[in-house]
């Protein structure tokens, strides 16, 4: 019965070509970290700064980290006009550190459609249920990043869910606009791809060594958004052969708290953070990548539909469609 | 009880699947389980097994340094428990046993007491049966008496090392739980009639065997329990007759004592005359394996000696002891051997020299006045139960011992034309009496208990710390094998074939009063655990009964010690 829908639905769709390939790079508009307005340099430490060392702690009490993993199962270019569709999985996770493992996980299939176009129902491929939505854009970029919007939204609902539980959240990430009001979540960016900072203050951050944090500052990204307080840490030392940015991250946390709770933050991310990192042959997103979180990811990817056979019942799904034509 | 689900993702098969244990449960090797599915053609079909194997680990990790961070709480992973099933049996409703595999996710049980009947066969042996241990879960385990008896097979064979609750105590508490239950198995082997049953138990090792016939004060509840799980009493043997060497040294005349230390009261002395020894043909015992392996012409001159001994005792001849026949042999070696070359008489007067400094005490005068020869013969149908001590003889003497006993009991089954009454032989060092290569009279009798004994009504439970070094027939030839402690190493031999893979790796972890024991009918080895005896091994444990009056036991001991000396002092 729901192949017959889906066969309809696809009908409908004038499905005229599909990629398999989710090999497709990341339009760089997308990228979750906005440009700055405005940098404030003076919040915790006043004229010069130096890095900020603090001693190792091991507190793992409430906290979790969340984070997702998507997965493009299709592209589709609709009819004539090279209007573009998207399948595609994400799951939403967490991984709690005072319990050692993932407590939580989410999954949602979603087919992403170019403006105008509307299915009733959700597609529904062998065991997968795409939930169809509306993308921003016509073009293969807009339904893309309505892709990782969607997900990032579930990520933001996760981490809500947690942070009103009085649970400090890491989320994986620069912190999603809006901020939960309630609770605590620090966005962890793994990849430096704009320097926020420049001149001295820039070498501060290149020159910070293990368990070393810069002074907080805070970012204003647009008029209409809410500031966000953020520090660079370094994880691990780069070796002479590395890039000064390697064992970089930055955090980011929401400006409805107060700078000596933050501070606290900081003080706590920079003594426990270096040192539940992953190593090479763990991730080979390491250092940056935390331990934990590479044991989400991995927990989170396992909860995919099976790849091969959604294609296989797209691919016959599709070919019947054709035929009825 | 439900322990845990079929796993899907092992095969399963008729023969062997896995479990996965559920968390709130365990298993551990040993415990029988039992699970169930649906088949079209045969209906609900249950699968019977034994964990032989138990594994944990955690799954998804690929690197050790993974499974490191998952010990400090960094990374998640799914620790898995389950466990490998050897199935013993499939059993439909209609009593058929199909050979179909269980379903994976078919809920796993514990087995019940009448579940571990099934599991294991017992219900197939219906009265012909005797416990012969207790199983891990309590339940009492029970030994196919149409594979001891010899009606199926027969002979057990016990490998293990030496120790406290080993070998002979599997072999003792066999007999005992026979003899517990002679009425039942009288009942069910109508062919027994109204014969007894014998045993003789050649005791090696100390003198534990000594007191078989006095309870054990110091069983511990524990054991008492175990008697009871199993249905048997906890109370010594019941007709028990001790035998034990004569003491050597003594003058012509003295007073033949039996060479115990621990206990004289009620043991009665073994010996032969020379005329015993001539006329069941006993000369080939005088001389070890390897002396006989040596010279081959070594038989000849024995043959003839005996031929020339046997006429000559029976026109009147007559020896008081060993030494004088050798000195009769030695002036007539000439006559006696014409045809034999010299430097073999001569070897076979060395070796007769030699073997009458050991076992010239087990000789005595043929006639003396005050004492009848007869009392110093062993007569295995006046007890139930005869212990032959023979640990304070050597080699040569404990050859020549069981040698002459064993070969006196197979003339005697085969004089009578019957296998009934039974007699069974415990015999430890199987390795010494029957090694694996040589050949010599001692082995070849052994041989001829193992593969005619069954016919002959000769049950022979035979034992030895390593099977790998006694002839392989003889092992072969017993339906029943048992394996207490040993080296991993010496279970890799391929005799101990029975044990399967994972049981070879595991006897070297067995404890005191843990056996594996396999049979013909039960496909899996399994692990038994049997009491400590109920019976007094040593003297301490006796007597508290008041039986024996330890003073009494001292002071004739020192008498007798006194009367040694003083005739010692004679002697000088």
């Amino acid at each position: 019965m729901s192949e017959l829908l889906a066969i309809d639905l696809i009908k409908n769709l004038q499905v005229h070509q599909i990629w398999w390939d989710d090999s497709i790079s990341e339009p760089v508009s997308i990228r979750d970290d906005a440009p700055p307005v405005d940098i404030e340099t003076d919040v915790e430490v006043k004229g010069k700064w130096s890095p900020i060392k603090t001693e190792r702690v091991d507190y793992r009490k409430k906290i979790v980290i969340v984070d997702g993993v998507r997965r493009i199962d299709a592209h589709l270019i609709l009819g004539d006009t090279g209007r573009s569709a998207l399948l595609g999985e994400f799951v939403v996770g967490v991984f709690s550190l005072e319990e050692g493992k993932v407590i939580k996980r989410v999954n949602e299939c979603v087919i992403i459609l170019p403006p105008g176009i509307r299915m009733k129902e959700s597609l529904v491929i062998g065991k997968a249920e795409y939930l169809p939505i509306s993308a921003v854009n016509a073009t293969e970029e807009g339904v893309y990043s309505s892709f990782i919007q969607r997900m990032r939204e579930r990520e933001r609902e996760l981490a809500y869910e947690f942070s009103k539980e009085d649970y400090i959240v890491i989320a994986d990430g620069p912190l999603q606009v809006p901020f939960s009001e309630v609770g605590v979540t620090l966005g962890f960016i793994k990849s430096i791809r704009r320097p926020y900072l420049y001149g001295n203050y820039w070498n501060v951050v290149l020159g910070l060594k293990k368990g070393e944090r810069t002074p907080i500052f805070i970012i204003r990204t647009g008029e209409d958004l809410p500031p966000k307080y953020s520090w660079y840490l370094r994880l691990k030392e780069p070796k002479y052969f590395e890039s000064p940015l390697f064992g970089l991250v930055r955090l980011e946390a929401p400006s409805n708290l107060k700078i000596e709770y933050v501070q606290n933050l900081a003080q706590f991310s920079s003594g426990f953070l270096p040192y539940i990192i992953s190593s090479s042959t763990l991730s080979n997103r390491a250092p940056e990548n935390l331990a934990p979180l590479e044991s989400l990811e991995r927990r989170l990817r396992a909860m995919f539909h099976p790849i091969d056979h959604i294609r296989a019942t797209l691919r016959s799904i599709i070919a019947q469609a054709y035929k009825e034509v | 009880m439900r322990v845990g689900i079929v796993l899907g993702t092992k095969d399963a098969t008729p023969f062997e699947f896995y479990v996965e244990v559920d968390s709130t449960q365990s298993l551990q090797v040993d415990d029988i389980i039992v699970t169930s599915s649906e088949y079209p053609r045969f209906g609900k079909v249950k699968f019977y097994g034994i964990v032989d194997q138990v594994i944990s680990r955690l799954e998804g990790l690929e690197t050790n340094e993974q499974a490191r961070f998952h010990s400090q709480g960094l990374f998640d992973a799914n620790l898995t428990y389950y466990c490998h099933i050897v199935v013993t049996r499939t059993l439909a409703e209609d009593g058929t046993s199909p050979k179909v595999p269980p379903k994976p996710g078919s809920e796993v049980r514990l087995a019940d007491t009448e579940e571990t009947k099934l599991a294991l066969y017992f219900d197939k042996m219906e009265k012909k049966k005797i416990p012969c241990g207790l199983l891990s879960n309590n339940a009492p385990a029970y030994l196919d008496l149409d594979f001891l008896l010899g009606i199926k097979g027969g002979h057990v064979n016990i490998s293990g090392k030496s120790g406290v609750a080993t070998k002979t105590s599997y072999a003792t508490f066999l007999l005992y739980s026979y003899f517990s239950c002679l009425k039942e198995i009288m009942e069910a082997y109508p062919e027994i009639g109204t014969t007894n049953t014998h045993a003789v138990i050649f005791n090696v090792k100390g003198e534990d065997l000594l007191f078989l016939d006095k309870p054990n004060t110091k069983l511990s509840e524990k054991d008492r329990k175990m008697y009871e799980a199993m249905g048997l009493p906890a109370k010594p043997f019941e007709s028990v007759k001790f035998y034990a060497p004569p003491r050597p040294k003594r003058g012509q005349y003295e007073m033949i004592l039996p060479n115990t230390e621990s206990r004289i009261e009620g043991v009665n002395t073994f010996a032969w005359t020379i005329r015993e020894m001539v006329e069941n043909d006993l000369l080939w015992y005088l001389f070890s394996p390897k002396e006989l392996s040596d010279t081959s012409q070594l038989y000849l001159a024995i043959r003839m000696a005996t031929n020339w001994l046997n006429r000559e005792i029976k026109e009147g001849l007559a020896f008081h002891s060993m030494k004088s026949m050798i000195l009769t042999l030695e002036e007539r070696i000439n006559d006696i051997m014409e045809r034999v070359a010299i430097g073999t008489r001569d070897a076979f007067m060395r070796r007769l020299y030699r073997a009458e400094q050991e076992i010239g005490s087990l000789i005595v005068p043929e006639a003396l006045p005050f004492e009848d020869t007869e009392s110093y013969s062993i007569d295995w149908r006046k007890a139930q139960v005869n212990v032959v001590d023979i640990h304070r003889l050597s080699d040569r003497a404990k050859y020549f011992t069981v040698g002459a006993i064993l070969k006196s009991i197979i003339a005697e089954k085969e004089n009578t034309g019957t296998p009934w009454p039974l007699v069974f032989i415990v015999l430890d060092e199987l390795n010494k009496y029957a090694p694996i290569t040589g050949d010599s009279p001692i082995a070849d009798i052994v041989l001829d208990i193992a593969e005619r004994g069954r016919s002959l009504g000769i049950i022979l439970i035979g034992a030895q710390q390593t099977a790998s070094e006694v002839t392989h027939r003889v092992v072969s030839n017993a339906s029943i094998r048992v394996c207490g402690n040993m080296d991993t190493s010496e279970a890799e031999h391929s005799v101990y074939g029975y044990l399967g893979p994972l049981n070879k790796k595991r006897v070297q972890y067995l404890t005191p009063g843990q056996m594996l024991v396999y049979q013909p009918d039960v496909p899996q080895t399994v692990l038994i655990q049997f009491p400590m005896p109920a019976w007094a091994t040593r003297y301490q444990e006796s007597i508290e009964t008041g039986y024996i009056d330890k003073d009494f036991m001292i002071s004739e001991i020192d008498m007798i010690r006194e009367i040694e000396k003083d005739l010692g002092n004679e002697e000088k």
